[in-house]
Order: C-alpha cells, then structure tokens, then sequence
C-alpha cells in the first residue's frame, strides 16, 4: 500500500484502525520528496523535525486512546508567503531569503490543531507576483504532468506538491487566481473562499483588499475539509468574516439536481478549442446532474485584466514599502547613507517582476494618474461586482473556464508581461468581486501531451457549502475525467 | 439584486482593548539585519551642524 496515493479520509482510517501510524505517513510523504522533487522542485523549505515532533504526538494520542482532530497525522505543505514559526518565511525573494517567522499564521496553527502535519514550505512567484512561479528569486516549479512546462502560479509549489503526491493537501494564497489557476494546470482541486472567509493574518500582504489564503487537494472532499478547519472569525485580521461556518463536508452528498447553473459567453472567447471542448463536456455532465444550465452575460468582464492589475498593483507598491533593510530581511552592504542603503537594499533584493509592480503600482498612485487610473479601477472594480450580483439573481452558481489554456511552457512567457497576465483572465474577477470561486479538474487535452484542464465555479459570497456541492458532484459523477 | 447580507455581531471590526502578548524586544530585533543595543540601528539620518 503506498501511503502517498491516499486522500484525507482513507488515510484516517488507516491511522485510526492503526495499521499505519502519523510517522509512518509523514516518513513515506518525504520519501516521496526526496525521489520527485529533485525534477519538480515544489519545495523551498522541508521542516522534518516539526513534522515528525507532531506525528508522534498524534501516534501518542491514538495510543493512549485519546481522539484525534479531523486532519490527525495529513501531510500538510504550505506556501512560502504563510508564516510557520521558526521556518525560513522567504516569499521566494531574496530580499528575505533568511527571515525567520516568529509566529504561526491561523491558518496553520488550526492545522496542526486539527492534527495536520506540516511538511515544508512551497515555492512560488516571488512576493506571489505572477502566474507560472518562474518569477521565484530561487528557481522555477515544474509541472508533474510534464516537466517542461510551468505549474501556474503564484502557488505552484503548493499546486505541483499535491499533484505530485508529495503532500496530501496544500495551502496556498489566491490574488487574482494563485491558487484556481496552478490547479487548472497542475490537474487538482484549489479552492479560494469568499474574502473574508480566512483569516490573512501572518499571510505576507501583496494587495490586502484581494489576498486569500485557500486550500488544494486532489479531492473536493479533501478541499472541503481543509476549508472547514482554516476558516471563520480570527480577530488579528479586522477584515476576517464574523459569518458562521457551514459543515461544509456534511453539505457534499445532497442533491445538485434543480440548481441554476449559468454560462457566461465572455468566457467562452478567445479558449483554445481543446479547453473549450472540455469545458463544454463539463458543463454538459452538470446538465446530466439535473441542473439547469442557462447562457448568461457578465457584460464587464473586458475591462477586468486592466482593473485588477492597477489594483493589484496599487496596493503592492504600498504593502512593499516595508522591505527597506532596517527592520528585517537583506540589506546592500553597499551604501553611505541612509537614501542610498534603501535604494541599494531594495535593488538587490528584489527580482524583475516585483520591480515592475512597485513602480507601476506607484505611478497609478501618483498627484495626476490617480484620478485615471486607480479611482476609475475601482469604480470598475464596483460595476464587475455588481455583474455577478445581477447573475445571482437568476442563477446560483457560474461556471466558467480556470484559464485559457492549459499549462504552458517554462520560459514560454516570461519575456511578455502582458501575455503572462493575461493567464489569469478568468480568476481575477471572482477576486476583485470577492466572490468565491473553486477550481476542478475537467479532463484532459486530446493532443500529447496530455494537459489538465481546469473548470471554474464561482458563487455568491458565502456560499462556499453549495459550490462544494456541486464540485463533489461533478467529481462523482466523473468530471475529473471527462474526455475532450 | 442579490443583497450582498449576513448576520455579523453589530462591530466586528472592533476588539476589546485589552493588553496581549506581543513581540519581546529580542523577537522584534531577531531578523533585523544590523540590531545594536536593542535598536535597528541606520546610517546618520541628522547632521551635526558645523
């Protein structure tokens, strides 16, 4: 029996009916990183003895009788944008290649509360700034499918870990599609909840009016789950939802059968024909399911790449403001006074892409563009939100493609910004609505190679327990492998 | 239009304002790249006048 290849909760029952201990998964679990990740390089950090110190408390526990938390003795990786006391929290930027975070975020002491095992820290876009985790001021993620091409990105790591069965579940963060995108490409379940849903605290800040922290996983179930235990109130984080939180597990098996599923025709232009052939078939099957499938209009959706990368921008030039070698991270040992070192500092430390952002964030900012560019992207930003709340009127859930195309090859993109952030065409606006969305596998390309194609579903705020219905119904009922 | 409503407590953005622990000066200096007599310690920022 390979211990890898389980999801959460035949692994459970594995550890509950002891005929595998915690140790034993997490030790089969870096096995496996030790043989694969030399190719896929999913990993930037690996935190051994933490882990192996919380599986033998687990074992300990169910030795003594004890119960165990819903997540007892999983494999855990987490994206290296997330605290984890004591561990290297680098962002993938040298310009904090040996910080070291002095506390858990939330999001990850409710996961080892919950008895989840922390493996290691995952690469991923520098400061989580791109879309392919090529922009790592370390070194490129390779997607386990095929190793020439890109993960996705910003999470990739956490993406590729799953997919390739190096972690059972993940954490990653979602701007405007880090997670739901590096799933689309990577062939797994990524799930970015309603902004609000987790709490960001100990979440490094890109830009704070869009960042989440979600889970990925190679089940709904599994996605679900993890949901379950990072999310709700947490007072560090003011913006963090006082909305109760569903059981969301306990929501999977009811019936889709009778829900208003609507297609928006923006979304079916300009797909490579082999996506919008799977997505077709997608939607096709969760007619199959006995929901009613209705063509519907998101008439803002072209201005949405512009919006949310002037917003983005915007808010990262600010959240960056902080690295200037004073109070952590690299500092130039080249200055004389103080101008001098921050230049210095923040020259060498960051990478291309983060450069760009700062400035163009700053430009946008500035005495005479901020009235074009920022103020008019959030007056954008307010119509896009407005065009899902008139589409909730008739329908409760959308689906849509995760991305245009499926994973793309290392390099392929990275000397045209514009073609890199058009990647993420159809995830930024579930994000700058903040609304939430999941990515499901839906099959693969017909060509070679065989790609993985994702699916999209996004709902009303809060409503996280329906979506996950419907993508644990569209799992059962084969989704995952539709043919194109 | 789907009203975007659900039930909050009447302030959630607020806390009590109640002391917590927070970050030791040793914690709060531990990653800071040139630390000096429990500061971060910089380049002269005033001049001394001539």
């Amino acid at each position: 029996m390979n211990l890898t290849e389980l999801t959460i909760d035949p692994l459970r029952e594995l550890l509950v009916s002891r005929k595998a201990s915690a140790v034993e998964i997490a030790q089969a679990h870096f096995e496996e990183i030790e043989r694969r990740d030399k190719e896929v390089r999913a990993y930037l950090q690996l935190c051994p003895e933490r882990a192996l110190e919380q599986a033998s408390k687990i074992d300990r526990q169910l030795a003594a009788g004890e119960l165990v938390g819903p997540l007892a003795g999983i494999p855990v990786a987490v994206k290296d944008v997330i605290l984890a006391r004591g561990a290297r929290n680098t962002c993938a930027s040298k310009i904090l290649a040996n910080y070291v975070a002095p506390y858990d975020a939330p999001a990850v002491e409710r996961l080892e509360a919950a008895g989840a095992v922390i493996l290691g820290k995952t690469n991923c876009d520098e400061f989580a700034m791109g879309s392919s985790t090529e922009n790592s001021g370390f070194f490129p993620t390779h997607n386990p499918h095929d190793l020439t091409r890109v993960p996705g990105g910003s999470s990739g790591g956490s993406a590729a870990a799953v997919a390739a069965k190096m972690a059972v579940t993940s954490l990653g963060s979602d701007t405007g599609g880090s997670i739901r995108q590096p799933a689309a490409f990577c062939g797994i379940v990524g799930m970015m909840g309603t902004y609000g849903r987790v709490s960001r605290y100990g979440l490094v800040a890109f830009a704070s009016s869009l960042d989440h922290i979600g889970p990925f996983g190679r089940s709904v179930r599994d996605v679900a789950r993890m949901l379950q235990t990072i999310a709700g109130r947490e007072p560090h984080d003011s913006t963090s939802a006082d909305v109760p939180v569903e059981d969301y597990v306990a929501g999977l098996d009811q019936t889709v059968s009778g829900l208003r599923v609507g297609v928006p025709g923006e979304y079916l232009k300009g797909l490579s024909p082999e996506t919008g052939d799977n997505i077709q078939k997608g939607i096709d099957l969760l007619a199959k399911l006995g929901c009613v499938v209705a063509p519907i209009s998101l008439p803002h959706t072209d201005y949405a790449i512009a919006c949310y990368y002037i917003i983005c921008m915007a808010e990262a030039s600010s959240n960056l403001a902080r690295y200037d070698g004073v109070r952590y991270g690299y500092r130039s040992a080249e200055y004389t006074d103080l101008q001098e070192m921050y230049k210095q500092t923040r020259y060498g430390g960051f990478g291309a892409e983060v450069k760009r952002r700062i400035m163009l964030g700053t430009y946008v900012l500035s005495s005479g563009y901020y009235d074009a560019y920022y103020l008019k992207a959030q007056k954008v930003r307010t119509l896009i939100t407005r065009d899902f709340l008139e589409a909730f009127d008739d329908v409760d859930i959308i689906v849509t493609p995760t991305s245009p195309i499926p994973a793309f090859k290392l390099g392929e993109r990275m000397d045209d910004p514009l073609q890199m952030y058009l990647a993420d065409i159809y995830t930024v606006t579930a994000s700058l609505a903040g609304i939430p969305g999941i990515c499901v596998p839906c099959g693969k390309t017909k060509g070679e190679p065989h790609l993985p194609v994702g699916m999209q579903l996004v709902a009303r705020h809060f409503d996280e327990a329906r979506l996950l219905r419907v993508a644990d119904a569209f799992e059962k009922a084969g989704g995952f492998e539709v043919s194109s | 239009m789907a009203q975007v409503t659900y039930p909050a407590a009447a302030n959630p953005s607020l806390r009590a304002d109640q002391p917590h622990k927070t970050f030791t000066q040793e914690e709060a200096l531990a990653n800071a790249p040139d630390p000096s007599a429990g500061c971060f310690r910089v380049p002269r920022v005033i001049e001394k006048e001539e």
